[in-house]
């Protein structure tokens, strides 16, 4: 009978992680690829972010942000996956104090495919693609990414100011390197 | 606020992070500076940009196998939650079941009928990719809140079956909508393979064509009105499955190949 009602509370927490969470698959996996960038990684990553997502369930409070929660997971479990490979974590790079130095703002290029704006993407800064893609692409806030990234929310609004300066400047270059080749020079 | 102030402030004010009398002098500024407009815009074009790029890039797509794959995975290292076999408990609460339709999902046919490919396409978006545009609910849920029949399906049908073509297993229970039907949906294993148990109360059962000239039948009828329906046959579905080679070798299931069969289930 205990085991009947227990087994009938498990049903109860998967359906109810069926219902809130796994409807976040498909972004979550965007999020790990664009992270991984490499599709073995990318899917052990989501797996590893869903059974530990599963097994905490009791922790979300419905009613809150699941795609957050689920993120924060995800980062949780990659921080760890870097420690173990050991791969020193972002603190500081020669990008992030240039990038302190530029006194403007460039303009954004009109026409954007998206194809440059991912490569221009990629080649920001880890740390800058964190905080941008979980802001502009997964709208998280300002509270919720500082929370998944463990920084303050002071950290995350400087690495977004910077780290959108410098996708900016990458376009810009991106489009200027583009037209050089439309005119065949 | 000055154009300087402004240009610092406008990812937060896109982030709706700005408290509200800062917002309200934000946007007094930009009333009067066409500048500063220009600039806003374009950022939320860019972050909108970006936004696109990353959610439609085909490389950043996950493998359906994957998809797929991952449910059950996960299900299994939930600690043991649902998968074990409960004993068979009031074959009359089916008496609340309208109208059932039992789809055997050996993947896409590409000779089923149109009504069964329906029944897969739902159902596989259901169970598999979960791209339904309302979330599956619990059964209980549904119950309080569309119906109480939707809870006798909690037990029914049992954890486990036996039926010619193996054993069926109950993997999952709930409740989904696609197209505006409601389904109780079950979601079995036969041996490695998906099945569906499909449950509405849709009514035009009375009319539904299953096959050739074949109608549901009204198998019984309980004290409260509602009825379970039954078809004489059902198809057996096989397309190119995964597992093939297996269900090949499988009784009823195995006989039927290529385009949809029927197999009669009395």
């Amino acid at each position: 009978m205990t085991s009947d009602r227990g087994r009938r509370g498990d049903e109860r927490v998967w359906a109810a992680f069926e219902a809130e969470a796994l409807p976040h698959l498909d972004r979550l996996f965007r999020l790990a690829m664009w992270f991984e960038r490499d599709r073995d990684e990318a899917e052990d990553l989501v797996q590893e972010t869903l059974k530990e997502a599963l097994g905490s369930f009791h922790r979300f409070r419905p009613g809150t942000n699941c795609r957050a929660w689920l993120v924060s997971i995800l980062q949780h479990v990659r921080s760890k996956r870097q420690r173990a490979k050991s791969r020193a974590p972002f603190v500081d790079d020669p990008e992030e104090r240039a990038i302190n130095t530029v006194p403007f703002t460039p303009p954004i290029p009109q026409e954007i495919t998206d194809e440059e704006m991912l490569a221009a993407l990629g080649r920001l800064p880890g740390h800058y693609q964190e905080v941008i893609v979980y802001c502009d692409v997964e709208e998280l806030s300002y509270k919720e990414i500082a929370a998944t990234l463990n920084v303050p929310i002071g950290t995350v609004m400087s690495r977004l100011h910077r780290g959108r300066a410098l996708l900016r400047r990458e376009l810009t270059a991106s489009s200027a390197r583009g037209r050089t080749r439309g005119t065949g020079r | 606020m000055q154009c300087r102030d402004v240009r610092d402030l406008a990812d937060s004010f896109l982030s709706e992070q700005l408290l509200v009398e800062t917002n309200h002098e934000l946007l007094r500024h930009l009333e009067g500076c066409p500048d500063c407009r220009a600039e806003v815009e374009a950022r939320r074009t860019l972050r909108a940009s970006i936004q696109r790029a990353v959610l439609n890039a085909d490389t950043l797509r996950m493998r359906e196998e994957f998809a797929r794959d991952l449910v059950p995975r996960l299900r299994a290292s939930g600690g043991g939650a649902g998968w074990s076999v409960r004993g068979w408990r009031g074959a009359a609460a089916a008496a609340v079941v309208m109208l059932a339709a039992l789809v055997w999902l050996f993947l896409l046919s590409s000779g089923a009928s149109a009504l069964a490919r329906d029944a897969i396409g739902d159902h596989r978006d259901c169970a598999v990719h979960f791209r339904l545009a309302e979330q599956p609910i619990p059964l209980d849920e549904a119950a309080s809140r569309f119906g109480a029949w939707y809870g006798a399906l909690q037990e029914t049908p049992p954890a486990e079956v036996t039926a010619d073509a193996g054993t069926l297993r109950v993997v999952g229970r709930h409740v989904c909508v696609f197209n505006g039907r409601r389904f109780a949906h079950i979601v079995l294993d036969l041996e490695g393979q998906v099945v569906s148990l499909l449950v509405t109360d849709d009514r035009s059962w009375s009319t539904m064509r299953v096959g050739g000239d074949e109608r549901p039948r009204l198998a019984s009828q309980s004290a409260v009105g509602v009825g379970v329906v039954t078809f004489r046959t059902a198809y057996f579905l096989r397309g190119q499955s995964q597992r093939a080679g297996a269900a090949r070798d499988r009784g009823n299931a195995g006989r039927a190949t290529g385009a949809a069969s029927r197999q009669r289930l009395d």
